[in-house]
């Protein structure tokens, strides 16, 4: 039985014609979904398990919005997107202390009720402040939010995806040459 | 902050395809190379290859004689065509192992992929499968910049990277090749160079038009030594009579230095009064003689160990001169085919050995188990024919019980040998048999025997992961084990929408 080398290779090789063609726009999405259920299962992470950040958003978003992932795929490029922005970045980094419902400083550095001032509800653990005492707990005008500590949630997601194209990438690969 | 929150990733495999392609291009390579060596293709099928080996009639040692002569930087590598034992042992140790330790099938067939690698001329194609195993740690490499940057990344041009691998085996496959030119070449260099000496020699001599100063020069058996025409010339040596001493030796090499020393004498003789120039030159003349003569020994010597070397490769090739050369390239080709069948036949081997030890310790089981049935008949018809004695009164009773009893003692035997070949009975049974057996219950014992131990069908079956095929064809230098593992990229928790 005469054997070739070339012939024996040919699985290998054959990847080449593939790689040109579907196969890539295939791993690119194989790539990508596995890309979004990681990220999904960090964000469930971070939120403790619903993608929500209970006093995020506005008044009527509020306790709705949740952490997501969506790509999009061209033939030899995949675009995934993290949103809403924010909520990424907010459990990414963190953020310093800021002060809500107090409008826009203006240039002189105050803070001007009219642009943007509004009445806010303030922590449940609210400090008391003079002559109210700690019996409200909804009160007018700029609250001081001390900042926040990140969880790096971007950070674990980028940080995954070395992996996730190797496996995707050894998985299908693999399979073709099995 | 700025936060990153896109991640884009382009897909380029332009290198990656060039590899494969070129990868193509270098096994079209290799087909060729090696259909070059073997004349049309290479036979890999290992009978043929050993009837090849048997069909050649010289031995791996001649072969390997006959390599060592060649260059040593070009043979690199040695044809080695003894089918060596111990490497057939680690190959049949690492199948073995797969039964055993049930390790994952990969590895197992990784470590036989490698110890056929260490078969002489197997392993030349294993970093194929390597680098793609590769493919892992080069596409890491490639979305490093992901964590650190969160910006647009060309992960799958981290899989050109890994074509950088296969591009060394690319080059492992050229330098193959080149090996293989090169062997072809020395061996008909080496041809040229022994197999035609005495023809080389006439052919020299020939076209120096006589002897005229052609002292050096064929196979370098002269380098650094005197021309030694002239005085050849003056000795009245032909150029006949040089060849026939070159080429016959014995009478007509007796001949030429014969005419060599009489002209010494010659010169020794002369009576006359010499000027101090004269006997300079005659003395240097003698001189030149004297190393003449050594030289036509020397030459002779070294053209006879040549034709002897002729000789002995004509012999064993058992061809004329003119087809040694293809004698011995179609040698190389069924020592490099043999070599390539040799992977294979190394895995039949150990294949064919462990159905041999599994037939024979059937064979010695069922040896035993029929020992015991024969002999519990025999222990019946003791039985039987004691009764019977007693009865007839042929002999005495105390006899025919020692008869009977020594019948039995050869049954407990055969049940205990049997035990011992099977090896899985437990204690109680043995006791319990044997005590069957005094109480005279053959039936029974026999009946407990053969559902406790009667030859059973045992069925052992290798697993080779799929890839086998490639890690054979490969050579097994590599197998591609971060391929086809069972985790998937998800962790344990599911998405749920």
């Amino acid at each position: 039985v005469g054997s070739s080398i070339r012939a024996d290779l040919a699985p290998v090789t054959g990847l080449a014609d593939d790689l040109a063609g579907e196969l890539l726009t295939d791993l690119l999405g194989e790539i990508s979904f596995a890309v979004k259920k990681q990220a999904l299962h960090i964000g469930d992470k971070v939120t403790g398990g619903d993608r929500r950040l209970s006093r995020f958003g506005t008044a009527r978003s509020r306790g709705k919005t949740r952490l997501g992932v969506n790509y999009k795929l061209a033939a030899r490029r995949s675009v995934i997107e993290m949103k809403p922005a924010a909520m990424w970045a907010l459990t990414t980094g963190g953020s310093r202390a800021h002060m809500i419902g107090a409008g826009k400083r203006t240039r002189t550095g105050r803070f001007s009720k009219a642009r943007g001032g509004r009445r806010v509800v303030a922590f449940a653990t609210a400090a008391s402040s003079p002559g109210r005492g700690k019996a409200s707990r909804v009160r007018t005008g700029p609250v001081r939010h001390p900042g926040s500590r990140g969880r790096a949630s971007l950070d674990r997601v980028y940080a995954q995806i070395p992996r996730i194209v190797t496996e995707t990438i050894d998985e299908a690969l693999g399979e073709r040459l099995r | 902050m700025a936060v990153e929150t896109r991640v884009i990733i382009d897909a380029n495999a332009s290198n990656a395809i060039r590899a494969l392609e070129d990868l193509d291009k270098q096994a079209a390579d290799t087909d060729k190379s090696i259909a070059k060596l073997d004349g049309a293709t290479v036979d890999v099928d290992t009978d043929a290859a050993v009837d090849a080996l048997h069909k050649v009639e010289f031995t791996g040692a001649d072969v390997r004689a006959a390599l060592d002569k060649l260059d040593a930087e070009k043979v690199a590598v040695k044809i080695d065509i003894d089918v060596d034992t111990d490497r057939l042992d680690t190959v049949k140790r690492k199948t073995d192992e797969v039964g055993e330790s049930g390790r994952s099938g990969s590895t197992a067939i990784g470590g036989i992929g490698n110890s056929i690698s260490e078969l002489p001329g197997v392993g030349s194609l294993g970093p194929i499968a390597e680098s793609l195993g590769q493919l892992s740690e080069n596409a890491l490499e490639g979305g490093e910049s992901i964590a650190g940057m969160g910006k647009a990344i060309g992960i799958l041009g981290g899989t050109a990277l890994v074509m950088a691998g296969i591009q060394k085996a690319m080059q492992s496959i050229a330098d193959t090749k080149a090996f293989n030119e090169d062997q072809v070449e020395s061996f008909r260099d080496a041809l040229k160079e022994t197999a035609t000496a005495a023809e080389a020699v006439m052919t020299v001599i020939e076209q120096a038009e006589g002897i005229k100063g052609r002292t050096g020069g064929f196979l370098g058996m002269f380098e650094g030594t005197k021309d030694i025409t002239a005085e050849l010339l003056e000795a009245q040596v032909t150029a006949d009579e040089w060849i026939a001493a070159m080429s016959e030796g014995g009478a007509a090499l007796d001949i030429v230095t014969g005419k060599l020393e009489a002209q010494r004498d010659r010169i020794l003789d002369v009576k006359k009064v010499l000027t101090v120039e004269e006997y300079d030159r005659i003395k240097k003349q003698q001189e030149e003689l004297n190393g003449a003569v050594e030289i036509a020994n020397e030459t002779w010597k070294n053209n006879a160990k040549a034709m002897e070397d002729d000789k002995r490769w004509a012999e064993f090739l058992g061809t004329a001169t003119d087809d040694t050369t293809d004698a011995i390239v179609k040698s190389a080709q069924a020592a490099a085919a043999h070599a390539v069948a040799l992977g294979k036949a190394a895995v039949k081997t150990a294949e064919l050995e462990l159905a041999n030890k599994k037939l024979r310790g059937d064979l010695d089981k069922r040896e035993a188990y029929l020992n015991i049935q024969q002999s519990f008949d025999d222990l019946a018809a003791a039985g039987q024919q004691a009764m019977t004695d007693v009865a007839t009164g042929a002999v005495d009773a105390e006899t025919a019980t020692r008869a009977f009893e020594l019948q039995q003692i050869a049954a407990k035997e055969a049940v205990l040998a049997y035990v011992d070949e099977i090896g899985k009975i437990p204690p109680d049974k043995q006791t319990e048999i044997l005590a069957l057996i005094d109480q005279g219950k053959f039936a029974e014992a026999e009946a407990q025997l053969a559902e406790l131990t009667g030859p059973k069908e045992m069925e052992i079956r290798f697993k080779f992961v799929d890839m086998a095929k490639l890690t054979q064809l490969a050579g097994g230098g590599g197998v591609l084990q971060p391929m086809g593992r069972n985790t998937r990229t998800n962790g344990t928790r599911q998405v749920d929408d």
